[in-house]
Parts: C-alpha cells; structure tokens; sequence
C-alpha cells in the first residue's frame, strides 16, 4: 500500500507544487492520474518513489517512510517510468539495458534471464533485444524503459504518459501489459492525458487541478462531473459527450452501453430488417 | 496587445544606466585596457586597485549582485589556489616558517600574492564584461563587423544549452535513481553512477542538436542573404566617443611611461 | 492543379535496411488541408521530411522517383528556397525555440530577420500573427521558460509569420494535453480557413475527422488507402491493421449490428448525433 498523508510539497526556491495529497493506493489497483500540465501531477507521483520528499505530511509505501530511505531503496518497492526514453537509455543492446539493474542488484543469473525473459513478453520487444536502444524507433524505446522497470518486479509501477505518441498496437500492448500486471497483483499508477485511454482501461480516476486531488472516483463518475471537467480542464471521452447530449441518465462512457441505453431507451431506433447492414 | 511594448523595438533598447547602455566595443575597449594594466605594472597593488575598481563599475551598473556572486566564487576558488601553490612552492632566501619539507619564504609569498592577484584582476576584466553586456548586443556588433549569423547563433544557443543541459542531467539523475542506481554515499557509488548519467546526457546533446539545426533550418537560417535585426542599438553618442579617445590616449601614456620607465 | 506530386518515389535511410516509403505515387492539390495516418513506422515522418526537402537536403540515403513541389524536382531546389516555400512544424515543442530570444515577441520575429525583412514590416507582421493566434500574454516572456503547450503556439506563431503557402505539421499535439491540444486545433483550423495546403500528421483520428478533407493512410512505407475522411474513417478493417478509427463510427458500426437506423458511419460527434436523434424520429 502506498499513502500519501497530508502532503505538501515545496521547491527548494519555495514553489509549492502540491498541496494536502491524501491518496491510498492499494496492492494490484490500477489507477489514472489525470489533469492539465502544471496540475501537480508529475510531483506528487514523485513523491511515492521519493524523488521528491514531503515538505510536510508522510508518505509510506509498503511500511517505509520515504523520509528515512533513499530513492535507491524506495525503488525496490516502486517502478518508474520516465515520459522520456531517451533520458534513461544507456546500454548498447536493448537486452543489456533490461538486464543492467538486476546485475547491479546481483542477482543470479537463472533469476536475470527470468525476469528479463517476463518484461520482454510484456512489452513486445523480443525481436529487438540485440538491437542498439537507439536504433529503436522512439515508440518502442518507451517499451524498453517499461521492460527494464518490469523486471525490477516491484508491486507498484508509475507510468508517465504511456500513451504518448503510440499507435493503436502499441496501446494494445500498453492494456495487455497493465491486465497481466494487475492478474499478479501489482499496481499501476499512470499519468495520461488520453481520455479514451483512461475510459477503456481505467475504473479508479485521480483528477487533479491546481496542485490539488480535486477528485477520486470511478471513471465514468468522473467524466459526468461538470465542475471536475471545468476544473481539470480535461475533455470527457466523445461516447459521454454524446450521452449527455441526449439527456441519457447512468453516467455513460463506453460505446456497448450508449448502444445498450439507445436500444432499450428508444425501441423506435430498431427498424429491423438486414437492409441497413452493409 | 501590448504595442507600446511591440513598437519598443523601433527604438535602440535602452536601461538608461549609462555603463550598461554603452556600446558592447567600447565596452570591450575599456576592459582591454584594464587587462593589460596589470600586465604590464606588475604590482600587487595596483592589482588590488583594480579589482576594487570593478566592484565599483559593477555597483555603478546595477550588477553588484550578480556580479559578486560570480567573481568572488572565482576569485576566491582560483586566487587562493594560484597563491598558495606559489607561497608554499618557490623558492627563496628569507624563511618565514617551516612546514617539515615545506619552505615558506617571503619571495614565495611575494610571487604568490602578485601572480594571484594578476590572474584574478584578468579574469574580473572578462567576467565584469559578460556581466554588463547583453549577449544580444554583443553578438550584433559582431554581425555587424561582418561574422555569419551561423557562428552568432551558436554562440548565443551555446548559453542557453548549458542551461538546457543542466536541466537535462537532472531528469537523468532522477530517472537513474529511480531504477534503483544509488548517486548518494561513497565514491565507488558515485562512480559506477557515472556511466548512466553521462551516457544518455552526451546521446541527448547530439539528437538536441540535431532536432535544433533542423528546426532552426525551418526557419530560413540557410538564406544566403544579409538579415535584418529586430533589435539596434544605438550609434555612439559623442560623450562615449570623448571618453573612450581619452582614455585610449591616457592608456598610451601611461604605457609609453612605464616603458621608458 | 497539382501542387505536391510524388511520382513512385522509395526512399531508404543511410543505414536502414528496409524502405521508409515504397513506390509512392500521389497528387496534393491546393488549398486541401490533408490528414495522414497510420501506425508508427508507416512512413509518415519520412513524407513529411520528403515534401519539405530535408530529404535529401539534411538526410542522406537513397531516393528514387521523383518529388515534384509547383512542378519543379525537390533535387533542383535549393534548400533555402524551400525554407521560404513550406514552412514545418515538428512534434517536439522544446526542440522549435530557438534559445537565442529573450522575449516570445523576438522569437516569432526571427524568422523574418533571417528573410531579411525591413524592421517596421517584421514589427506589424508580428504584430498581426501575435493577435491572430492570441499570444498577447506571451510576448514579454521569455520562450525558454515556457510550458509546452505554450511553446508549440509560439512555434506555430514563429512558422506562420513567415507567411508560407504550404505547411507540414508532424504530430503538433502527442506531447500536450487536452486543453492544448484544443488551442493547437483552432490554429491549424484558422489555417485552413486561409487555403493553406496542409499535410498534417496526427494520431488523434478524432481531430482529422473533424477538419480534414483528404485522408491518406500509411502502411509498411505505402499509401494503403486515401479518400474523404467520410470514407476512409468509417472503416473498421482499419482498426485490424492497426490503425484507430473515431469512437463513433465504431458506435456506428456496433448500432448497425443491432439493427439500429443508421445511413452512414458517423466520423464525427455531430454526425453521431444528429444520426441518433434522426434515426429516433424516423419510427416515432
């Protein structure tokens, strides 16, 4: 579990950049972070892997007061992965990258090819792990940098704006990764400003505004709520735009129940009759 | 819209603090002169006087601060150094304290202090010049006098990307130290954490640059025609053109008397 | 007319073993603004590097066909010719500021200095496109303290006062949120009010339903599929290819598989909408 309590977090220069965080995360939840750039969201994530330490108030992840480790020590706990591949690849073969950290932490051969063996078929890199990174294209890179957090197998990882500049594939292997992380029980925290993204694979929703959580909820909770829309300045899902247009109730975000609700609402919408398929 | 801010820039761009409004050459003509003063005197006093001077000159043109900051940084890191390698080093006749193999005799600290104080009056005379010139101003004049645009703006970016680059190590600092690399505790640490650091910082400068030279590019840096400015700056007042022949002339005396002298 | 023309052009990176494009052949007209899909490594990137001269002008590698840009080879331009004719905007907004200007107002006026442009003419053109695109808040800041949001508008501002009739833009919003990306869209919708010929590259399909009139999709470095949005965007196979399709035309199809009214696939919401409401009162 990780817990934020009461924290605020201050810049050296005095900047404060997150205000009265209360947030639990739980083993095997899958949470999204959303909200406008500026919004505290990339540091308060900061905090629960203590690359940035509360001005005040505590954060614990898994009984460990972040105050009293080190980041090295925290990361055994949390995974991280940067918006930026580039910022974090250094090895000359993307398998050297992936295994780079569990040599450090010396761990035993059997074990270092397991774990990498695991993160690969996670992400969907198998067919470039003799490859220099950077001969990589960029979208691939990011799934490196998820694969070398993967292998760390810590219960909690942290994505910053996966979805960033992925196609249709790579969101897919994004949302296969995330089921099977969660089948084992581990966490997913993601920052992303992909509103389909969050309404597809998300049930829990942060929404943050003004270095603050001004909202926790279910995802279509959080999409049907005018004021935290406003607030975070986020555009809901167009299945829910289109709900709400036609005065439809249930909080509405995905396409099978905008179907459902428009062919049990209005059963003058079915004609019948094959003549309408292609 | 702001326009009275828009159509500033008809206008050569004044702070009306005399020292800073100065032509970057003439500037650099007086501070030419006060770099080779204390070459060719010699003295430590004369040394001190002038560094004296610069905080003057720096307290005149509102930079005190900034100034300060950066010279006495230096001044103190580098002067010492440079004084106490010669104190305690050269040699010489009159004894002033023994250290078991170490001599320290009056001629070391005589060499010491007026070597130091040489190397520190120089510096001052270029950290005082990038201080109360503009970077911009600079680099016009030099347009001016005929340099390409292309080596200005590599200069003027060159500044900006160490900024950019610190910013950079950051990030990777905070994202190595994520993965679990420790950059905290003994020197074998800091060490083996030195690879993932630069590795990623060094690759980032190419494609940054990279990514730059094509975007500037996009922006018609390769026009093979003479560009315009949005910023000028003013001609030389005649007051400044009074001032900069006097003090050529008194440096030449004063070079010539040091001569014969 | 056409106005960009790709006779069966390949073109290879130095260094690459396979082609970025592949026998690319295909017209743009002026004044259209065009959207081009298609999965990652598709070619997109290398069209958009193709048309503006930067291949083969800054990367080497080995292209064959032709590139006709107003009917003259992209060989036989000069590079700084075609600075003045298609202007780019790329998708990193940090990489665009030139890291030399002390104010947005300098920043956007640079590329007219490079022109040569006269100081009275460079202050009003900056002027127009400040207000144009609402940057007045921007002007007295300093570009390299800007959020990326900010940053891709001023780049935009910094391309479009140079007044080009052609523009490139590759993924402007991937690396913005919402709020941004929306302010990004009304600047690229402004632009095709203006019958600037556009090719703009971009995954949000949602956005290129909505202001496209071409769509070109890219696969392994060949043109798959082109036609009206209305065409290519409602097609599901896509979806198995790789490639997203809208929300709604998805929603179009499922109704349809329930039997639902429905005479075309929506691309857009308004489309859905007035669909729905339609197909509602057709029965009642």
């Amino acid at each position: 579990m990780i817990e934020l309590k009461d924290v605020t977090f201050a810049y050296p220069n005095g900047y404060i950049a997150n205000e009265n965080l209360n947030l639990v995360i739980n083993n095997g939840e899958r949470v999204a972070i959303i909200g406008q750039n500026g919004a505290g969201k990339t540091t308060a994530v900061k905090l629960m892997n203590r690359l940035n330490k509360p001005t005040t108030g505590d954060v614990i992840v898994d009984g460990n007061n972040t105050k009293e480790r080190t980041t090295a020590q925290i990361s055994a706990y949390v995974g991280y992965v940067f918006q930026n591949p580039d910022e974090q690849i250094f090895n000359s073969t993307v398998a050297m990258e992936v295994e780079y950290m569990l040599k450090y932490r010396k761990l035993d051969q059997k074990d270092i090819d397991r774990r990498r063996d695991r993160a690969v078929e996670l992400t969907g890199i198998q067919d470039y792990l003799k490859m220099n990174p950077l001969d990589v294209p960029y979208s691939l890179r990011k799934f490196i940098t998820i694969a070398v957090v993967l292998a760390m197998e810590t219960p909690y990882i942290i994505l910053d704006e996966p979805t960033a500049g992925q196609d249709l594939q790579g969101l897919k292997t994004l949302s296969n990764m995330m089921d099977a992380l969660q089948d084992e029980g581990r966490s997913v925290i993601t920052i992303t400003h992909d509103m389909e993204f969050v309404a597809d694979h998300f049930t829990r929703v942060v929404a943050m505004a003004n270095k603050q959580i001004i909202a926790d909820d279910t995802a279509d909770n959080i999409f049907w709520n005018a004021e935290v829309i406003k607030e975070a300045r986020i555009k809901e899902p167009q299945i829910g735009e289109i709900a709400k247009e036609l005065g439809l109730k249930g909080n509405i975000i995905h396409r099978r129940d905008l179907v459902d609700a428009l062919s049990h609402q209005k059963k003058a919408f079915i004609r019948g009759g094959s003549n309408e398929k292609e | 819209m702001d326009y009275e801010f828009a159509y500033s820039f008809k206008k050569p761009q004044l702070t009306n603090n005399w020292i800073l409004d100065m032509n970057p050459l003439s500037k650099l003509n007086l501070l030419i002169i006060l770099f080779i003063i204390p070459i060719t005197v010699q003295s430590w006093k004369w040394n001190v006087m002038i560094i004296i001077f610069y905080f003057l000159v720096a307290l005149v043109a509102g930079c005190f601060k900034r100034f300060t900051r950066l010279y006495l940084r230096f001044g103190l890191m580098v002067g010492l150094l440079l004084f106490v390698l010669r104190a305690l080093f050269i040699p010489g006749e009159n004894l002033l304290y023994k250290l078991w193999f170490i001599n320290i005799t009056q001629e070391g600290v005589d060499s010491g202090l007026q070597f130091s104080t040489l190397v520190v009056a120089i510096c001052g005379a270029i950290i005082l010049y990038s201080i109360v010139t503009r970077a911009k101003d600079f680099m016009y004049m030099i347009e001016k006098l005929g340099a390409s645009r292309v080596i200005s703006y590599v200069i003027l970016s060159s500044f900006q990307s160490i900024i950019d680059l610190g910013e950079m190590s950051k990030v990777i600092l905070d994202s190595q130290r994520a993965r679990g690399i420790e950059t905290e505790g003994n020197i074998r640490q800091r060490i083996k954490a030195f690879i993932p650091i630069l590795g990623p910082l060094f690759l980032g400068a190419i494609s940054n640059a990279e990514e730059k030279a094509i975007a500037m590019d996009a922006r018609a840096f390769s026009m093979p025609i003479k560009n315009t400015h949005l910023c000028h700056l003013r001609s030389l007042p005649v007051g400044e053109k009074a001032i900069l022949i006097a003090a050529n002339i008194a440096f030449i005396g004063f070079v010539v008397w040091r001569l014969m002298a | 007319m056409s106005y960009i023309e790709l006779k069966q052009v390949s073109y290879q990176y130095p260094l690459a073993s396979e082609w970025a494009l592949n026998d690319v052949t295909y017209s743009f007209e002026k004044g259209k603004l065009y959207g081009i899909i298609g999965a990652n490594r598709g070619g997109k990137t290398t069209l958009c590097n193709l048309v503006r001269g930067f291949i083969p002008h800054f990367y080497q590698g080995e292209l064959m066909g032709q590139v006709l840009i107003e009917g003259k080879d992209i060989r036989e331009w000069e590079n700084h010719q075609l600075s003045t004719e298609i202007g780019y905007i790329f998708q990193n907004p940090f990489s665009q500021i030139s890291g030399v200007k002390e104010t947005v107002f300098e920043e956007i006026a640079l590329g007219l200095e490079n022109l040569g442009v006269d100081k009275d003419e460079m202050i009003e053109r900056t002027i127009q496109v400040v207000k144009w695109l609402k940057l007045e808040d921007l002007i007295k800041k300093n570009p390299n303290n800007l959020s990326g949001g900010q940053r891709q508008r001023v780049a935009f501002a910094s391309i479009i006062v140079m007044n080009h009739d052609i523009l490139v833009i590759d993924e402007p919003t991937s690396q913005l949120d919402p709020s941004s990306t929306a302010e990004v869209f009304e600047i690229i919708h402004m632009l095709k009010e203006q019958k600037k010929t556009i090719l703009l590259v971009e995954h949000k399909v949602e956005l290129i339903a909505e202001y496209a009139d071409e769509v070109l999709v890219f696969e392994k470095g060949q043109i798959a599929s082109y036609g009206s949005p209305a065409d290519i965007l409602s097609r599901k196979d896509l979806m198995e290819r790789g490639i997203s399709i809208p929300s709604v035309a998805l929603l179009g199809h499922e109704m349809r598989e329930k039997n639902m009214a429905m005479d075309s696939i929506p691309i857009t919401k308004s489309q859905a909408l007035e669909q729905i409401l339609k197909g509602g009162k057709n029965d009642d």
